[in-house]
Formats: structure tokens, C-alpha cells, sequence
């Protein structure tokens, strides 16, 4: 994909406070280096997305396992980022735990870091190994994080378009033997619709960019309990 | 045989028709709005093209599922929800 937009970020240090620029420009201020680090990437992110008006957007899990490609799809709080990195800890190699792109047929993780926070580490005790790179601390176990990568686990991080052979949808379990069930499609676009932004150019076909992708897949619905059998089920069905 | 109230409903213009092998997913662009047809409501929708009437829907139906009679009912329904939610006119 050619460079389409330059925009020049700064952070100047200014008697005690960060002063951020855009192009030169004084857009706003932050008073520690991480605050400032994280407006920054914010901001990025926002200009990168900016630039892809056409495509679909998912919050979703995308990664590939026997070469094969997945997305793992749910809501807030259903589990998405703890499976993805259970699934990178069994070495499945996964490009995305939060935002998925998707245009002709094409779909392709944003690249955002993994936000691990305390109770995924709970459930999977290897990432207390891990180097956090960016750390915060909160009263409460859910507001303390750390970002990460696939690196960090020894796989590459390769993101690049691919069209997806399976979707999941992730439902909380309550810590028993995950279930999975084949659903059917029309079951299953529904439920991605929920977790889908329609492109902000509101170009006409974007939905059956997603029907055309649920159709070519397999489709489940897992029930997840604990993330070991989750793991095991989701590689053996991609 | 009784006569539609509805006539020989068309399907409205300008929707957006996606097939998936379990149904239709429709999208209603004058209202933005999305719409999961089941396998029925999608042969329903298909068949709603001006030349057959709510009892000929029946009949065309009972030969695609292979029925021991015509689903009336079942058609005034889905014909009714289609109509209302601006499908078919």
C-alpha cells in the first residue's frame, strides 16, 4: 500500500509539562512520558484509520493456525483477549486481538499492541514471563495493563490481508469445558453485525463484504470456560 | 381461492440483497436499516415480483418445500411483516 498521508508528531519536554505537536502545531499537552506516549499513539491511530474509509471495521481476534485463517469475534468483556493469548502461547500465530479491517473479501488486523491486564495473566501464569513494555497501575486488578506483541512470545508479527476460513463467536463460560457449536450463517452475520462499524464512507457493498466472508467460512459459536479447552477447540476447528 | 389483499406485491426498489446459504441479509437503504430474512421469507421475497398473487405465493411455496398444502397463513404473515417493514409494496 503506498504512503498516502505524513503527519509529524513531537513531544517537547516544557518546564515540567509535555507539550505535543502536530505538524508543528501545539494540539495539547500531557504531564508524565507515558500520558504523552499514549495521546500520541492515539492520535496516530486515529489519522491511520482516517485514512482507510472503505473498510469495514470488527472488534474482533484475527490470526492463523496450520495456515489457516481465523477471526474470533464478541463483545466487550467476552474473553477475545485472553483466548488470543492463550492461542499465542499454544503458537498459533495471531496479528490482532481488538480491531480487524476488512475489504474485498480481505481482512486484516489493525496494529494496535495486546493490552494484557491482570485477570488474563491470572488465567495464563506463562505471561507473568513476559517484559512489559508499558505498564499502569490501578485501584482496581481490571485498570492495571501491560502492552505486548506476538514477538514476545517468539512468533512474528505478520499482519497482512487474508480471507478468513473460520469465525468464531466468543460467549463467557463459567470456567467448565468449553463448548463449541457449528452455527449457520445467517445466525452468525447477525451476530457480527453487533460487533461491526459500517465503513465511514458508507460505500454501497459493505455488507456483502461480510456476508460473502460469514458465507465462505465456517462458522461457530464457543462457549468459552477455561482458556486451555478453548484454545484446543478453536485450533481444531480452523 | 381468495384474492390478496395485498394484490401482487413487488419487491421494493433499491434494496440491497445479500444471499448466505441460510437466508437473505437486506439492506433498506431509504430507512438504513438491516433485515435477516429466514429461507421462507427469502423465497417469499424472491417470488414477490408483480405476477403472483398472496394465494399463487402459497401455491409456488407448497411446491418448493414439497407440502402437503399451501401455507396461507404462513404467507399473510411474512407477506404482512415484509409489507410493513417496507419489502414489498
Amino acid at each position: 500500500m503506498a504512503i498516502e498521508r505524513h503527519r509529524e508528531l513531537g513531544a517537547w519536554n516544557n518546564d515540567g509539562e509535555i507539550r505535543l505537536t502536530v505538524d508543528g502545531q501545539d494540539v495539547d499537552f500531557e504531564l508524565t512520558a507515558v500520558q504523552a506516549g499514549e495521546n500520541l499513539l492515539r492520535r496516530m491511530h486515529r489519522e491511520a484509520l482516517a485514512a482507510l474509509p472503505d473498510h469495514v471495521r470488527f472488534r474482533a481476534v484475527i490470526g492463523r493456525s496450520g495456515g489457516r485463517s481465523f477471526l474470533v469475534v464478541g463483545p466487550r468483556r467476552s474473553g477475545k483477549t485472553t483466548l488470543a493469548l492463550g492461542l499465542l502461547l499454544a503458537g498459533c500465530e495471531v496479528s490482532g486481538d481488538e480491531l480487524v479491517l476488512l475489504r474485498d473479501g480481505q481482512a486484516v488486523a489493525f496494529p494496535w499492541r495486546f493490552m494484557v491486564n491482570e485477570p488474563s495473566v491470572a488465567l495464563l501464569p506463562p505471561l507473568r514471563a513476559l517484559p512489559p513494555v508499558v505498564a499502569r497501575g490501578g485501584a482496581l486488578a481490571r485498570d492495571w495493563w501491560f502492552a505486548t506483541d506476538p514477538t514476545a512470545f517468539g512468533q512474528p508479527w505478520d499482519i497482512r490481508p487474508a480471507a478468513i476460513e473460520s469465525v468464531f463467536w466468543l460467549e463467557p463460560g463459567h470456567g467448565s469445558r468449553s463448548v463449541v457449536i457449528e452455527i449457520g450463517k445467517l445466525d452468525m452475520t447477525r451476530r457480527l453485525l453487533s460487533q461491526t462499524t459500517a465503513p465511514p464512507s458508507k460505500r454501497s457493498g459493505w455488507l456483502g463484504d461480510i456476508t460473502r466472508l460469514v458465507e465462505a467460512a465456517r462458522t461457530f459459536r464457543v462457549e468459552m470456560g477455561d482458556v486451555a479447552s478453548t484454545c484446543v477447540a478453536v485450533a481444531d476447528r480452523v | 381461492m381468495t384474492r390478496s389483499p395485498l394484490g401482487r406485491p413487488s419487491c421494493a426498489a433499491g434494496l440491497e440483497i445479500n444471499p448466505v446459504s441460510d437466508g437473505y441479509i437486506v439492506y433498506q437503504p431509504d430507512r438504513d436499516r438491516i433485515h435477516y430474512l429466514n429461507a421462507t421469507a427469502a423465497v417469499v421475497l424472491e417470488l414477490c415480483n408483480g405476477r403472483n398473487d398472496a394465494n399463487e405465493l402459497a401455491a409456488l411455496l407448497q411446491l418448493a418445500f414439497d407440502l402437503g398444502k399451501p401455507p396461507h397463513d404462513a404467507v399473510s404473515e411474512c407477506l404482512a411483516t415484509l409489507m410493513r417493514e417496507g419489502l414489498v409494496r
